[in-house]
């Protein structure tokens, strides 16, 4: 199935969850999808062109067809968006800035943690 | 004699093979299209194909089980890991399958595998990729292990490997691809079990193998500083092991210190160090000393990291603290 319509992928979830649990056997969901980043930041994409990344970016992006959807049918207005948006650049912006601005671990602190206390 | 870096002679080593018997091929993950996570399987996919450098699933079990298979019916496969952390998915064909083929065959069947992965810390990887498993494998009766440390060794090692006809696990350090050395250009080969002297000294030894080995040499250099003598040994094989080379350094130096960057608890420094007091013991001024990897998971922060892995500081700290010198 398309693993980029997030309502499909839900209602096939749905399905497959309610026979397992019916006791008809396993149900194997294949959810065709794409992966918009690189394994890691090593990993060049030498195996795929910049247009490729970029048309499934602009035409096939889950979170955007879900954004298309909730607008189109009056569920969500784009200001919502735009303040969801700014929601989470905020927390990731003030995780980033904690981070940078955190005292290096003193040399003991290689020790903590190996077990739990 | 040409000047190559560590990942260039290992690409040699496998080109060579690849282009001169027709039995040998290799398999992994990304070492194909993607041209090999640490780039050292870079241009094969496209000479060579799709049949004899096949891209495998992440699968690593299947991966050194299916290699083993091919192996045993007379195949020469070359196993690309990626890393000796993800090789655990796949310890168990190693260890219960290929390591064990001969002996419960009455030696009829054969492995002729090699099976490289990065190993070691230091690259700022955090903990689940910056392991070094070599040690175990060194105790698995039927396996071999190689520990290269520069470039010369790395290709005639891996000669040596491919040609062996049991499983051999190539253990690459992922810092030491870039280590520039010179390599003839006629054919060589290093063979497995022997050491090599990489510094002359008269006061101590230092055994090591891998990146452990230029930490080694290091702290040789500031001991010389202060009119102390280090002999430094790389070990470049762990099995098999070379004891006598380190036996007869320490005849001459009576003193002695195992360098390992893996854990200390159960590390293969500790192997090294009771089968050396067994075989030196008249001739020890001390016990022998070990500078190992700090007993915790690597650490993600650099400092700590740097910390959790033995130094030239270390190193002399425990040459100080054992020997007084």
């Amino acid at each position: 199935m398309d693993g980029q319509d997030v309502l499909g992928v839900r209602e096939a979830s749905d399905e497959a969850v309610k026979r397992v649990r019916s006791g008809s056997g396993p149900v194997f969901v294949e959810a065709m999808t794409y992966r918009f980043r690189g394994h890691s930041v090593a990993d060049a994409q030498a195996y795929r062109s910049r247009d490729e990344i970029g048309a499934w970016r602009e035409n096939n992006d889950p979170l955007g067809n879900l954004r298309n959807l909730a607008m189109a049918e009056g569920i969500m207005e784009e200001s919502d968006f735009v303040e969801m948006d700014r929601e989470a650049r905020a927390v990731v912006d003030e995780a980033v800035e904690f981070a940078e601005n955190s005292p290096e671990p003193p040399p003991e602190a290689l020790f903590d943690h190996v077990y739990a206390d | 004699m040409a000047e190559l870096i560590i990942r260039e002679a290992i690409r040699k080593g496998l080109q060579e093979a690849l282009e001169t018997d027709d039995r040998v091929f290799l398999m992994g993950e990304d070492i194909g299209v993607y041209q090999g996570s640490y780039a050292v399987t870079r241009g094969f996919f496209e000479e060579f194909g799709s049949e004899r450098i096949r891209d495998c699933p992440i699968a690593e079990s299947v991966i050194i089980g299916a290699a083993t298979g091919a192996a045993m019916a007379g195949m020469r496969p070359i196993v690309e890991m990626m890393t000796i952390n993800f090789m655990l998915l796949g310890i168990d064909q190693v260890v219960n399958h290929a390591a064990k083929m001969s002996y419960m065959s009455n030696g009829q069947i054969k492995v002729p595998l090699v099976i490289r992965a990065v190993t070691g810390g230091g690259g700022r990887l955090a903990a689940t990729h910056s392991q070094n498993f070599e040690g175990w494998y060194a105790s698995v009766p039927g396996l071999k292990v190689c520990v290269p440390s520069d470039p010369y060794d790395a290709l005639g090692l891996l000669r040596t490997a491919i040609a062996d006809p049991n499983p051999v696990i190539f253990a690459e350090h992922g810092l030491l691809y870039g280590k520039r050395g010179e390599v003839p250009d006629g054919h060589y080969t290093v063979p497995m079990g022997q050491a090599a002297v990489r510094r002359e000294g008269t006061d101590i030894t230092l055994a090591a193998y891998g990146r452990m080995v230029y930490t080694s040499l290091e702290a040789a250099d500031r001991l010389a500083e202060r009119g102390v003598e280090a002999e430094v040994i790389d070990l470049r094989t762990l099995q098999p092991l070379d004891t006598d080379t380190i036996v007869q350094s320490v005849e001459k130096t009576n003193r002695v210190v195992i360098v390992e960057e893996n854990w200390r608890t159960g590390g293969f420094s500790a192997e090294i160090a009771s089968t050396v007091h067994e075989a030196a013991f008249d001739y020890l001024d001390g016990p022998v000393g070990r500078v190992s990897g700090h007993d915790v998971p690597a650490p993600y922060n650099a400092n700590l990291e740097d910390l959790q892995i033995p130094d030239a500081d270390r190193i002399i700290a425990e040459i100080e603290k054992l020997y007084s010198l």
